[in-house]
């Protein structure tokens, strides 16, 4: 397997994730939710992660916010600004939490306390985390809800959740992770309650604020339009584990892992004929609980092979493009070993 | 209630809605100067002003054919959907099946016309019962209009099962047991279980993942051509609502600001906020964020609307004239009309 730093990071890797495995123990069975990721995140670099309902991309997610639940078994390595958090004890990752990681989820209404004022919630982190008074609480987050782009921040800060729009809620949800200007911002699906409107309003902020706070941001979403426009990198994830990764050009325009062509082509475009019958990819995401073939899409897989199933795809790169995959999308038989393909 | 309400009150040659070709009947369903305004609730209830979901809204829909309504949420665009199944009584103005209003039915009537106007949801798992199983589900619109043996509901029930790609054995499942594309396949089940002439869907496939997605819209097709099944299908998703509809409603607070095809309304929309949603669209290419930058600020309250044209407050073009008088409907070929003093497009001549 490739080291973390394949995968083309940006120069100064903010958050490493190497050989990442969680098992989520249920009383019976037990989900292998994510399967030996590796990835890093660089300074003000957006990546994105993709995949279908299912396939690990949130608990991913929920991983490096350090929110995973009880029954959570996690193995492998977290590294944030090169210090370790796997293992790490609740009271620790606290304070990492807010602090160094923020954190967006899609419904901004289960992140905000509806009985408290925005302007409370928004500046929380830093009067728990800073010991700042009331007041510098307060001002401070009025001007982090103004650089979020909400209309008069100062009347907002007196305002309960459900005062707001969809839009604004999730404005606020941001400003509250980005208060203590987190090195790393974790976002998932945080658009996709949200209006096109309102959602490419939140995207173009996303971009101004890697900018403005250079933070490293990884977009978790099954949307592969958001992530086209916005991310750097992408990281295709499928039954847990890495299909496909690589620059968002690179993923888009020349997809390698039968995965990433598959969900590619059953996307709607504007330019989609209209009423021709529509790809769709057949069967669905395999069970987590279950033992996977070698290849885990093998079984919905238009080009499988008996080989597919009883050895372990290998892992081949291009540059900072990586799959793993028998039988790449795009190149001719046979597949290239894991040499380097020519660019 | 309703019923002498008269049609089109913008005094405008035709409706929003794709023209029935010459001697074509009239369309299957008809919206005429629809308005359903809420009185809000609580303490301030007398003196607060009542939001205004739908205003003055003439629609029509041809048989075998699917109107798309988009629109940002909040825009009215669910509200008319549940005046078209009946779930709301409009204010003002008339809902007409096959030239009928909804309003003046009566009995044996009206209730035949409920079960031709069935529905579809977002959330399949939010809509079905969670205490039932999946045969029960879809056999329960048979039971309710009634008139039919158990035997011939389970047979019913079997053949809808199979026409929406679910198995037997899933009959016996509970909802909590499928998956999301499954749950809203037993939502067209249901839906198609009286043989309506019209399924209203709001935002059928938003809450499914995209290859779930086109599986979904797949069968609402293959279900369409079979039957001559109308839709008037809700959604924000213009790539959902461009592929599948033949006619298009934009809708902005309450109003439809826009109606056409969908090649032309895509390739010559006339006015600014189909512009600002056509390019919000995300598209999959990478580097290619919005097209351009998205329009500003947040939909206005629907209980205090700008006065003029509604979408002013946001739009790029607007002058004093857009505040001070609400721009006339005006034809911009065919089947597109749009409401703009100032349109993107050149109108026809009046």
């Amino acid at each position: 397997m490739s080291g973390p730093a394949a995968g083309g990071a940006a120069g100064d890797p903010v958050l490493e994730v190497d050989g990442l495995s969680v098992d989520i123990r249920l009383r019976r069975a037990t989900v292998h939710a994510v399967d030996g990721v590796s990835l890093v995140v660089g300074r003000s670099e957006i990546v994105g992660v993709v995949g279908e309902s299912g396939c690990g991309k949130s608990t991913l997610a929920l991983a490096l916010a350090g929110l995973l639940p009880e029954n959570a078994v996690v193995r492998g390595s977290i590294r944030l600004g090169g210090r370790e958090l796997a293992g790490l004890r609740e009271r620790d990752l606290r304070t990492v939490r807010g602090a160094e990681v923020g954190i967006v989820f899609q419904d901004p209404m289960t992140s905000l306390n509806p009985t408290k004022r925005i302007g409370v919630q928004v500046g929380e982190t830093l009067r728990l985390q800073r010991g700042l008074s009331r007041a510098a609480a307060a001002s401070a987050a009025a001007e982090m809800l103004d650089l979020v782009g909400l209309p008069r921040p100062r009347e907002q800060l007196d305002r309960f959740p459900h005062e707001l729009s969809g839009g604004m809620r999730q404005r606020a949800v941001i400003a509250a992770a980005l208060i203590c200007e987190p090195k790393v911002l974790i976002a998932d699906e945080p658009t996709t309650a949200l209006d096109v409107t309102t959602q490419s309003q939140i995207l173009e902020l996303f971009d101004r604020l890697r900018e403005t706070l250079g933070m490293a941001t990884l977009l978790v979403t099954h949307d592969m339009g958001v992530v086209a426009g916005h991310a750097d990198r992408v990281f295709v994830m499928y039954a847990g584990r890495e299909a496909e990764t690589g620059s968002t050009a690179d993923v888009f325009d020349t997809p390698r892992h039968r995965y990433t062509a598959a969900l590619l082509a059953s996307i709607l475009r504007l330019d989609t004929p209209r009423k021709q019958g529509l790809y769709a990819i057949p069967g669905r995401p395999p069970d987590l609980t279950a033992a996977l073939p070698c290849c885990p899409f093998a079984p919905r897989c238009p080009a499988a092979t008996q080989e597919c199933t009883e050895q372990e795809p290998p892992s081949a790169q291009a540059g900072g493009h990586r799959w793993r995959c028998f039988h790449p999308a795009g190149l001719d038989e046979p597949a290239p070993e894991t040499a380097e393909a020519p660019r | 209630m309703t019923g002498d309400t008269p049609a089109a009150p913008h005094g405008d040659p035709a409706p929003h809605g794709d023209p029935a070709p010459h001697g074509d009947p009239a369309p299957l369903v008809e919206l005429a100067g629809v308005t359903k305004h809420y009185r809000p609730g609580g303490m301030f209830a007398r003196s607060a002003a009542p939001v205004q979901a739908v205003s003055g809204v003439d629609l029509a829909v041809r048989a075998g054919t699917t109107l798309g309504i988009v629109g940002e949420s909040g825009c009215g665009k669910s509200t008319l959907g549940r005046l078209l199944v009946g779930l709301e009584n409009p204010t003002e103005g008339e809902v007409r099946l096959r030239g009928q209003p909804l309003a003046a039915m009566r009995g044996a009537e009206r209730r035949a016309a409920r079960y031709e106007i069935q529905m579809m949801f977002q959330d399949p798992y939010a809509s079905l019962n969670p205490r039932m199983h999946v045969g029960r589900i879809i056999e329960e619109p048979l039971r309710a209009r009634g008139g039919s043996t158990r035997a011939q509901r389970q047979a019913r029930v079997s053949t809808l099962v199979e026409e929406v790609g679910l198995s037997a054995s899933q009959l016996h499942r509970y909802p909590r047991e499928l998956s999301g594309g499954q749950r809203q396949r037993v939502g067209l089940a249901r839906a198609l279980a009286t043989s309506p002439a019209l399924i209203v869907a709001d935002e059928p496939v938003s809450a499914l993942d995209v290859s779930v997605r086109s599986q979904i819209l797949n069968l609402m097709a293959g279900v369409q051509a079979e039957h001559q099944l109308t839709y008037f299908m809700v959604s924000h998703d213009l790539t959902v609502i461009h592929y599948f509809a033949d006619h298009i409603a934009v809708m902005y607070l309450g109003k439809i600001v826009e109606s056409a095809g969908p090649e032309e309304l895509f390739r010559r929309p006339a006015h600014h906020y189909t512009r600002a949603l056509i390019d919000a669209v995300p598209q999959p290419v990478a580097g290619q964020a919005a097209a351009r930058e998205a329009i500003r600020g947040e939909l206005p309250s629907a209980a205090a609307p700008p006065s003029g044209c509604r979408f002013r407050t946001r739009c790029p073009a607007a002058q004093p004239v857009c505040a001070e008088s609400e721009p006339p409907l005006r034809a911009f070929g065919p089947a597109h009309r749009a409401a703009c003093h100032f349109p993107l497009a050149e109108p026809e001549p009046a």
